[in-house]
């Protein structure tokens, strides 16, 4: 393990590496600073970027982003109390107040260094974590394949905004989108109307650009412009609170374990990390009282979880090649673009992509608090930047990106085409991030789905024999049947208070 | 999400908003959904069958997944049925500024349509100014300086710095 992680540190003797990291944070900081836009947009957007560049440099700057679109989203949930991410909304429960109070330097650097801990103490987690959790995959056959896959859809799908079932349904969609194109196995094109274009199958990176980046454009476009927000003064910036942050020790380390263990879980995210730590920090205070009129353990706690999930969410991307959130299936994309196919094999043949991820995220948490604490008043007025520009910009990136994917006016088409049903679907309640984790899976659970059925000479019975295989099932069915009964539950409560 | 919950339910159409009850629209995106699965399945009916019998050919996996689909669209169009004709208020779903998501709309397509005839740089300056307007942008001078930044940008970033051959 050492060995390589001085392979993953021998990366950053590359300049470049240290531009995209650089580069990386800058970009998230100003994606995750804007409101509506989050982690899994910028990396969408930052995939063109990268065709040319080396694998190395290009995850670099796109774990970067991530990590620090997270860090970015709470700036403005503590200076403007606007969230820049679902991850930063229990920030600002503590953050505003405590802005109001004129203690905006004290919330914001406690966040960004709650938030370096958080990634710094789960990346150690991640490196512990995904190197047996790949050697363990190892073991895995094509019916455990299948259904760890299953499972990482149905977790994402059943907890997805909106219904279990509408989740199942884009979960379908997502899966039946994978099918088009040659089949791997025989060869016979399917799905394509005869269109040639359609034979390699649908180009990957206009369809994240279309559902995530162009949707979001005409959602822009419905809200109109923007009004200007009143920034609070910042005040006394750096003065760091070192005793304060002395004091909230344990509230950062639990929260950061919390969190990376909440990212782990397909579908959970950094949001659920977020609030499940802010409420568990809130029971566990000797001042419950204090929390939502600033509290700075509220602060910490919801910024420490929030961004160890972002290391917890690489987890099973980099170890089993199963992404378990939107921005990870969106990252998963750009491996792809790469040539790099993420899994337990990606251990033994490329170490230096998952070592320079883990040592990416360490070196890159002293940037990311240089520059967060630098340019707090900038990541502050981003907020302000006018939304028709914000709307310009992102759909100008979408068709040249779409366009340098391949050259062609196709993708141009695909993406287009993916815009406009992922603006339909998400009016009409359907969640995108399955479809995403559908497409990206798709042909890897087919491919072992029909391993599985191959091996066992055509047998069925080998989808029901293996005990981890029934509880991958089981827990995929759960993944559906309990939110599905919670929703049901909320629905009579709301019946019987009409 | 976009979605809010209103005891009057109804219709509503005129320039600012379009408004309906989130049931119905639903009802109406299953059907389009539940066209499109079926059309899936019977494609997936008629892939040839596998010449290996221990394989399920290139149409199982797409088989069984229309199957699931189907069913799954089903469940949501009853789901919404339900919620129709239930007494608790049904969540509605809106559309704010029909007209500028309209237009919007419009100016993608012809982007999608034309951007390979127009070139990259022209394409991205019209088109730029086109969705800041439709997205309620009124300065000229911002309207302008946002599309000439976005194409100096594109022509920095993805012509110079990554030699991407645009039209």
């Amino acid at each position: 393990m050492f060995e390589n992680l001085a392979i993953g540190f021998s990366a950053f003797g590359d300049p470049m590496v240290w531009l995209a990291l650089i580069f990386g944070a800058l970009a998230g900081y100003l994606i995750g600073a804007i409101p509506g836009l989050g982690p899994s947009l910028g990396v969408a957007l930052l995939i063109p970027f990268t065709y040319g560049m080396d694998p190395v440099v290009a995850i670099v700057g796109l774990v970067a982003l991530y990590a620090a679109a997270e860090y970015g989203g709470a700036i403005t949930a503590v200076l403007i109390n606007s969230p820049g991410t679902a991850a930063a909304v229990a920030t600002a429960w503590d953050g505003y107040p405590l802005t109001q109070q004129g203690r905006a330097g004290e919330a914001l650097s406690l966040s960004i260094i709650s938030s370096g801990t958080g990634i710094f103490v789960s990346t150690i987690l991640l490196v512990l974590t995904a190197v047996p959790l790949s050697e363990f995959a190892l073991r895995f056959g094509p019916g455990e394949y299948f259904a760890l896959a299953l499972v990482g859809l149905s977790l994402v799908a059943g907890l997805s905004d909106g219904s279990p079932l509408k989740g199942a349904v884009s979960m379908g969609i997502g899966l039946a989108l994978a099918t088009i194109g040659l089949d791997v196995q025989t060869g016979v094109p399917r799905f394509t109307g005869g269109d040639p274009e359609f034979f390699e199958g649908l180009p990957l990176v206009p369809v994240l650009l279309g559902l995530y980046a162009l949707s979001e454009v005409l959602f822009m476009i419905e809200d109109g412009p923007s009004e200007k927000i009143r920034n609070s003064p910042i005040g006394t910036l750096l003065a760091l609170p070192m005793k304060a942050v002395l004091d909230l020790k344990v509230v950062i380390l639990r929260s950061s374990l919390l969190g990376y263990i909440i990212g782990v879980i397909p579908g959970a995210g950094a949001s659920i990390a977020s609030f499940v730590s802010y409420a568990v920090s809130k029971r566990l205070s000797k001042a419950p009282e204090k929390f939502g009129k600033g509290a700075l353990e509220g602060v910490a706690s919801a910024e420490a979880a929030n961004n160890s999930a972002v290391a917890g969410a690489l987890a099973p991307l980099l170890a089993l090649g199963i992404p378990g959130s939107a921005t990870t299936a969106v990252m998963i994309g750009a491996l792809m673009v790469q040539g790099i196919q993420p899994g337990p094999l990606l251990f033994t043949r490329s170490p230096e992509i998952p070592y320079t991820v883990f040592v990416s995220l360490w070196i890159g948490v002293p940037v990311m608090v240089v520059i967060g604490l630098a340019g707090a008043r900038i990541w502050a007025r981003v907020a302000n930047l006018p939304r028709p520009a914000i709307a310009a910009i992102v759909a100008g990136i979408c068709f040249v990106g779409a366009y340098s994917s391949e050259t062609t006016m196709f993708p141009v088409h695909v993406m287009t085409a993916c815009g406009l049903a992922g603006y339909v679907l998400r009016k009409l309640g359907f969640p995108l991030a399955p479809i995403i984790l559908a497409l990206v899976l798709g042909e890897m659970m087919e491919t072992n789905f029909r391993r599985a059925l191959i091996s066992a000479k055509g047998d069925w019975a080998i989808f029901y024999t293996s005990p981890l295989t029934m509880t991958l099932f089981a827990v995929a069915i759960l993944a559906f049947v309990l939110p599905g009964l919670s929703a049901l539950r909320a629905r009579q409560a709301k019946a019987r208070a009409a | 999400m976009d979605h809010d919950t209103t005891p009057e339910g109804g219709w509503r159409a005129n320039r600012h908003v379009l408004y309906g009850p989130l049931p119905a629209v639903e009802l109406a995106g299953c059907a389009v959904l539940l066209t499109v699965f079926w059309g899936y399945y019977e494609q997936a009916r008629a892939l040839p069958l596998p010449l290996n019998p221990i394989d399920i050919g290139a149409g199982g996996f797409p088989f069984i997944l229309a199957m699931a689909t189907l069913l799954a669209i089903v469940t949501v169009c009853v789901a919404a049925l339900v919620r129709a004709f239930s007494s608790v208020p049904a969540d509605s779903v809106s559309i704010r500024r029909p007209v500028s998501v309209a237009c919007a709309v419009a100016l993608l397509i012809a982007q999608a349509t034309w951007f390979e005839d127009f070139g990259a740089l022209p394409s991205v300056i019209a088109f730029a100014a086109g969705t800041a307007f439709a997205c309620g942008e009124r300065r000229i001078a911002h309207l302008l300086g946002v599309s000439v930044a976005l194409a100096a940008f594109v022509y920095g970033a993805f012509i110079l710095a990554l030699a991407v051959n645009l039209p």
